[in-house]
């Protein structure tokens, strides 16, 4: 009951969010105005800025908030380990160096994209091929090792990348997108990516009470009567397809998985069929505020990420002295 | 119930079971002694199905557990861990509702049957009071019962369980082990590896004894548990002191 009226109360925020979000920035629209657009009697400006401009943009920031946060909180969950963020197996790394790649080999916009997303896929791939090469042990702390591996082997990769890259047009654009923006989103993009982003999402809220099972250690989890690889394979597929397309989306964006489902768990607890759902309405939320703080709190566009790490370590460090309200 | 048939296991060269045979019936509380690492966790693992064994295999009334799906084989056998403290805090109800997850469908929602077993599992280990607490503010002793509960709510009636009592105060030792003779008055059948043979001797209708990995001793209790046996199994030397037909407890030869 408590909880489903949090999810009221921080609905009726997110859509006020939003149509904050839709009238600041340089263009600001003023109440008037919006009165005129409902009536159809909008300006051709406001029509491009509101509906071609700023809604991608902020739907994007909605999806990627909630995907980072959601896939965050299953992979805490999981691991057993709520230190862990998305990137645990390396599909940040393999997913960055995947854009530079594209951007460097002077692909289209879709080659880029679709090669970022490739490489984050296969990274989590490598990890999980490094961790099923050795037989017994725990499989999480496995795992753990093969994203290790795998997000240094990747990062390497980008490394020679960066270093080959002409250093007046490609290297710009790679140090640009490891940053972070929302700046480039258009309507084609979030119509692709919009789908299999809503479904892992769905996947991992459904498969909730499992994740919950899993979070007990596996063979906890075996003698409960779950399939622990199928489950596990399940969730980190789901989680693994949703971070990627963040990056294909919006570049590396960090520290809303790490943060986000800490003050979802303070404010829910660890139950995974509450905590999920939450953990993404609070991320798309979360980040939808820092976009619109990235346009327009300076003069010139700020990445997120850069934003998104100077608003979020602070707030973790307070978390961890807050107490670790649970987990243990 | 519950039988393992001339079970062998082996880790990377070392042998750890050799031709070891279990049978469980209903109602017992057989308790597993040996010394340290003689293949007692593993033996329980195999019985669970959670190792599949290298020889020999296991059939709960006359099926084979191998060729159980996971769930099936939840809903006959049950699992008690030894003393963990948990790293997320969920509250107790959630921790015994994980035991309703075999009979619940794809999405994993609880039903009101699911609640109403939750709930008689814990009001029949009397911690009803506990349900709304975080699992990992809970004392040893505490945890212990919610486990169980959760083993009951599973809905199995053989609950294995690796040293149960391991890391629990004095009081909450015996308050579990009291806990177990009831549950086993009932109908549920207990196995469970210990350290004491005190213990064994206290709450046990059979002691299986392993060393180096074969049977040493099957028998009752009083039967099993001599001053040569714990001499063979641990390398010590005990006096056994009788207090009546049913109770006999080594001290050890120096303090007697």
């Amino acid at each position: 009951m408590k909880n489903s009226l949090l999810f009221v109360i921080l609905l009726l925020l997110l859509g006020l969010s939003m149509v904050v979000a839709l009238s600041v920035g340089q263009y600001p629209i003023e109440s008037s105005m919006w009165i005129a657009f409902l009536q159809g009697e909008a300006s051709d400006v406001m029509h491009t800025i509101v509906v071609e401009l700023r809604l991608p943009r902020i739907l994007a920031a909605l999806l990627v908030g909630a995907a980072l946060a959601i896939s965050g909180s299953a992979f805490q969950s999981m691991f057993v380990n709520p230190l862990v963020s998305p990137s645990l197996l390396g599909v940040l790394a393999g997913a960055s160096f995947g854009a530079a790649l594209g951007i460097v080999w002077e692909q289209s916009w879709w080659g880029v994209q679709f090669l970022t997303f490739v490489f984050g896929a296969l990274a989590v791939l490598v990890a999980m091929g490094i961790a099923s090469m050795y037989r017994g042990g725990s499989t999480v702390l496995l795992l753990v090792l093969g994203g290790i591996v795998s997000s240094a082997l990747f990062t390497s990769l980008l490394s020679i990348v960066k270093y080959a890259a002409d250093p007046y047009t490609h290297l710009p654009s790679i140090v640009y997108w490891l940053m972070g923006s929302f700046s480039m989103v258009e309507w084609d993009t979030l119509g692709m990516v919009a789908l299999p982003m809503a479904l892992g999402m769905v996947t991992l809220v459904v498969l909730g009470s499992y994740i919950n099972v899993l979070s007990m250690g596996d063979e906890e989890a075996k003698a409960l009567g779950v399939n622990v690889t199928r489950v596990r394979i399940i969730a980190i597929g789901a989680a693994t397809l949703i971070s990627s397309l963040t990056v294909v989306v919006a570049g590396v964006i960090g520290w809303v998985g790490l943060v986000i489902p800490h003050i979802a768990r303070m404010i829910v607890g660890p139950n995974n069929r509450v905590l999920l759902p939450m953990s993404a309405l609070m991320g798309g939320l979360y980040l939808l505020w820092i976009d619109t703080a990235t346009r327009t709190l300076f003069r010139a566009e700020v990445p997120i990420g850069i934003l998104t790490a100077l608003v979020g370590i602070p707030v973790f460090v307070l978390l961890l002295r807050e107490g670790k309200k649970g987990w243990n | 119930m519950l039988k393992a048939h001339t079970i062998g296991y082996a880790y990377a060269h070392k042998r750890v079971l050799d031709g070891v045979d279990v049978d469980l019936h209903a109602g017992e509380v057989v308790s597993l002694l040996g010394p340290n690492g003689t293949g007692k966790s593993t033996l329980l693992k195999i019985l669970m199905g959670l190792l599949a064994p290298q020889e020999g295999h296991v059939t709960f009334e006359g099926d084979a557990i191998a060729s159980m799906s996971p769930k099936l084989r939840a809903r006959h056998i049950a699992y008690v861990p030894q003393l963990h403290t948990g790293v997320f805090g969920y509250s107790v109800i959630d921790v015994v509702l994980m035991g309703r997850i075999a009979q619940q469908g794809l999405l994993g929602r609880s039903s009101s049957q699911d609640l109403e077993m939750a709930h008689s599992a814990l009001a029949k280990l009397d911690i009803t009071h506990l349900s709304h607490r975080p699992y990992t503010a809970l004392s040893g002793g505490e945890r212990q019962m919610v486990l169980i509960a959760r083993a009951l709510a599973q809905g199995a009636k053989v609950v294995i369980m690796d040293e149960p009592v391991a890391g629990l105060d004095y009081g909450n030792q015996l308050r579990l082990l009291e806990r177990i003779g009831q549950l086993a008055q009932e109908g549920y059948t207990f196995l469970q590896s210990t350290h004491y043979p005190e213990h064994a001797m206290m709450v046990s209708t059979r002691v299986i004894m392993l060393k180096e990995g074969k049977i040493y001793a099957n028998g009752t209790p009083q039967e099993v548990i001599t001053a040569q046996s714990i001499k063979a199994l641990y390398g010590v030397d005990v006096v056994m002191h009788r207090y009546s037909d049913t109770l006999q407890l080594p001290i050890p030869r120096g303090f007697a």
